[in-house]
């Protein structure tokens, strides 16, 4: 049995000289590692508070930026911004763009849309570690509200021989879907941290032109009943996590 | 130190290859075809005695070539045109008998994917024929689209 206590500068003084790490042997006296008693004024640290609000903290998504570079048909570039509820629990709101314009390998037939998106949510810490590496479960609720335009100027009717050309502008869509999310995250240094984490998708409802539905959806992805994603995150985070310790 | 960093930024591709979702199929072997059937006099379904042969008038397509015993008939339609006129050209060893059904619509073009082709659908607003074998035309289902469904029936003279 042992803990930490803080030496006074002198025995008048409430100034602190250092912190001693203590045993308490058999006869329930305190003394320090050379075995020398611990007077009874001597007072153990008091623990760290632990704010309710400990912090905040923004950052962008580099894996759109990626995917970009890397000519994919589709991307997204996205920020967030979260709170820090006892170093546990993170309300996070993020926000991008979706672009994506594509001909079909064996068409040639055209989408294109470019909208804004919105997704709310939480993390939770589940890692002891408050302040180092954590590993992150939480959800999402992600919404666009977007159009999209289809378009073959070329094709023809394959038995009349005559131009049918596709021109569809500004066809109206909107999606409302969920995500469960899976991430890690490192300090780097101070304020500045690492992470990225891993989305299952799912759509709640979607609306779309009765007509032809979007091939791709701002924030969502691919259409499709059910979605993988991800982000890659630089995050700046402000607060007690800046401190030193676990 | 050093090492645990790498680690990290090692996992970073994870996050970009899983971005994937589920691929649409294409409704792909669903075509949208107008189908009717023939009827007699009594209103029975009913075959026809010899062979049928279907063209698009104004084009050289042959949609059904000299079908036997012809029962139940499927044709493509036009994409964009407001009218098609289909000849029916029934034949047997000693006559030849053609009928031209023009059937009038709205089109609706459909589209899944960039990498599916697009789809023309259609509503028929009205459909009516010339009458040397053919006795009259009644519309049973106005939308032409994937479903299996019999969209006229034809009653020929007996």
């Amino acid at each position: 049995m042992g803990g930490w206590a803080q030496r006074p500068l002198d025995a008048d003084s409430a100034a602190v000289a250092d912190t001693v790490f203590y045993t308490v042997d058999s006869l329930g006296i305190k003394r320090d590692a050379r075995g020398k008693i611990i007077p009874t004024k001597w007072v153990e640290p008091a623990k760290e508070k632990n704010y309710f609000l400990s912090g905040f903290a923004f950052g962008g998504d580099v894996v759109g930026l990626v995917m970009k570079a890397a000519g994919s048909t589709w991307s997204q570039f996205e920020v967030m911004g979260r709170l820090s509820l006892k170093e546990k629990v993170f309300p996070i709101f993020e926000f991008g763009v979706g672009t994506s314009t594509r001909t079909g390998y064996t068409t040639d037939n055209s989408f294109h849309t470019s909208a804004p998106y919105f997704r709310g949510g939480f993390d939770i810490n589940c890692n002891k570690k408050r302040r180092s590496n954590r590993f992150m479960v939480g959800f999402r609720v992600g919404y666009s509200s977007f159009s999209y335009d289809y378009s073959n100027p070329d094709q023809e009717d394959p038995v009349w021989k005559v131009p049918a050309p596709v021109d569809m502008k500004d066809l109206s869509g909107s999606a409302v879907w969920g995500e469960a999310v899976l991430g890690f995250e490192a300090k780097i240094w101070s304020f500045i941290r690492i992470g990225w984490n891993g989305r299952y998708k799912f759509l709640f409802t979607k609306d779309h032109y009765e007509y032809g539905q979007p091939w791709y959806i701002p924030g969502y992805g691919i259409t499709g009943n059910n979605c993988w994603g991800g982000t890659a995150n630089i995050i700046f985070e402000f607060g007690r996590s800046m401190k030193k310790g676990r | 130190m050093l090492r645990r960093y790498i680690y990290w930024l090692a996992l970073l591709p994870c996050a970009v290859l899983l971005c994937g979702c589920d691929l649409l199929d294409c409704t792909g072997t669903s075509s949208v075809k107008l189908r009717f059937q023939f009827y007699d006099s009594s209103g029975n379904t009913c075959y026809l005695p010899d062979s049928l042969t279907v063209t698009a008038a104004g084009t050289d397509s042959i949609l059904l070539n000299r079908k036997m015993m012809a029962y139940e008939v499927e044709l493509p339609m036009s994409y964009m045109m407001d009218a098609d006129t289909f000849l029916l050209r029934h034949s047997g060893e000693d006559y030849v008998e053609t009928d031209s059904l023009i059937v009038k619509k709205d089109n609706y073009q459909y589209f899944e994917s960039p990498d599916c082709p697009t789809r023309v659908m259609h509503t028929i607003n009205d459909a009516y024929c010339s009458d040397e074998w053919i006795d009259s035309v009644r519309i049973v289902e106005r939308k032409v689209g994937f479903e299996d469904v019999i969209h006229l029936r034809i009653y020929i003279r007996d």
